[in-house]
């Protein structure tokens, strides 16, 4: 039988080529898809993770809008109050950055692969590149910033003295 | 005759509420001494807060000008303001404004971070003064209400500023508790020689007073001049 497959082969040799073609096709589809599917889990990750920690900072700064207009009732230039709400949400978004690496890290178990949509390629193990690490931290920055600029906005142009004042003027 | 302390001269703010326009101060003037006690008194929404936070320098007039220690504050930067604020005003809020995160000695060392300058025996100096030294470790929760007000005048006084501005001070205490705090504030003032401006609805609160401004509809409609004794 194989012996009649080289001769056929070897006498029709479009029917080989169709077939080498057709098998490449979908190793470049299945490779296409694979692609895909991690490019979308990874960016709505980073977006997901950037809403969070804007959705995070824009509660915190809310909670401590009267804090921040009597710092500036008691002197604090607005520098140094922003200053100081930098760094509340440094701490905040680092303590969750911290505890999810700790996390990450004691529950990692000893062999991880996710299957692959490419047929021959098995299961994917995976490996950390500094780019796409750059990428998705990228996208998550974007996201905090878009979030949280209209909460820096309201912070701006609200009154101190109306945050400060429980009384009706 | 000695120069006034604070100047304010024919000051106007209006607010924008929705559509409308609110007028909160019209023409309001008034001067006070250094070491002058001032009661503000009036019904809610006379322009008592607003005219306290124009001195302030936590706004900012529409027209008029504020004269404070022979220099016009009236339309300072935001980080002058806050710089003149830290020097010359000390604020005491009706609902304390004491951050939660500090001790009663934190709350009190906080006007003098941005100079740089933690005084922390003069702190413990001034948490004595209000009868709060064995208190000072304890956060703003673990006090009650008149405790936190001591601890607010304390803080206001622990950059040594000239003026003195209490937004109803006993606004939120029981009645012993107001009796005491006022007290507590008028002889604090007075031993200082600072200027004191208390917003309050109680006419009777401080005594002796030099002065009080009587504020109807964002105007000073009396101004009644009492002899200390």
């Amino acid at each position: 039988m194989v012996d009649g497959l080289r001769e056929v082969f070897r006498l029709e040799p479009g029917v080989f080529m169709t077939e080498r073609f057709g098998q490449f096709r979908r190793k470049v589809g299945d490779f296409t898809e694979t692609l895909a599917l991690f490019t979308i889990i990874g960016a709505a990750t980073a977006a997901l993770t950037g809403s969070l920690a804007a959705n995070l900072l824009h509660d915190v700064y809310a909670d401590r809008q009267r804090q921040y207009a009597m710092l500036i009732a008691l002197g604090f230039s607005p520098m140094q109050t922003t200053i100081v709400g930098i760094a509340i949400g440094v701490a905040a978004a680092g303590t969750g950055t911290l505890i999810g690496a700790l996390a990450a890290v004691a529950f990692t178990p000893g062999h991880f692969a996710m299957p692959s949509l490419m047929a021959d390629l098995g299961t994917v193990e995976p490996s950390f590149s500094l780019l796409i690490a750059t990428a998705v931290i990228g996208v998550a920055v974007v996201a905090v910033g878009l979030g949280m600029a209209p909460t820096a906005c309201r912070l701006h142009k609200r009154p101190v003295a109306g945050s400060l004042s429980q009384e009706g003027r | 005759m000695t120069t006034p302390l604070i100047v304010v001269r024919s000051v106007t703010k209006t607010y924008r509420r929705g559509e409308r326009w609110i007028i909160a101060l019209q023409n309001v003037s008034l001067e006070m001494s250094q070491g002058e006690l001032a009661l503000l008194v009036g019904p809610s929404g006379s322009g008592k807060t607003t005219l306290l936070n124009l001195i302030a320098a936590l706004d900012q007039p529409d027209s008029g000008e504020i004269i404070v220690g022979g220099s016009e504050i009236t339309h300072l930067s935001r980080s002058a303001a806050a710089r003149y604020r830290n020097q010359h005003v000390g604020f005491i809020f009706q609902s304390y404004n004491l951050l939660p995160q500090l001790t009663a000695l934190e709350n009190v060392l906080l006007p003098m971070l941005p100079q740089h300058r933690l005084d922390r025996r003069r702190a413990v100096e001034l948490l004595d003064a209000v009868g709060l030294s064995d208190r000072s470790g304890h956060r703003p929760s673990e006090l009650s209400g008149g405790e936190q007000q001591r601890v607010a005048i304390a803080r206001a006084l622990s950059n040594e500023p000239a003026i003195i501005l209490a937004d109803e001070p006993t606004g939120n205490l029981d009645d012993d508790n107001a009796r005491r705090v006022a007290e507590l504030l008028s002889s604090a003032c007075r031993e200082r020689g600072k200027s004191l401006i208390l917003v309050t609805h109680d006419q009777e609160m401080i005594r002796p007073v030099v002065r009080v401004f009587a504020m109807r509809n964002g105007s000073i409609t009396a101004i009644e001049s009492v002899l200390a004794y």
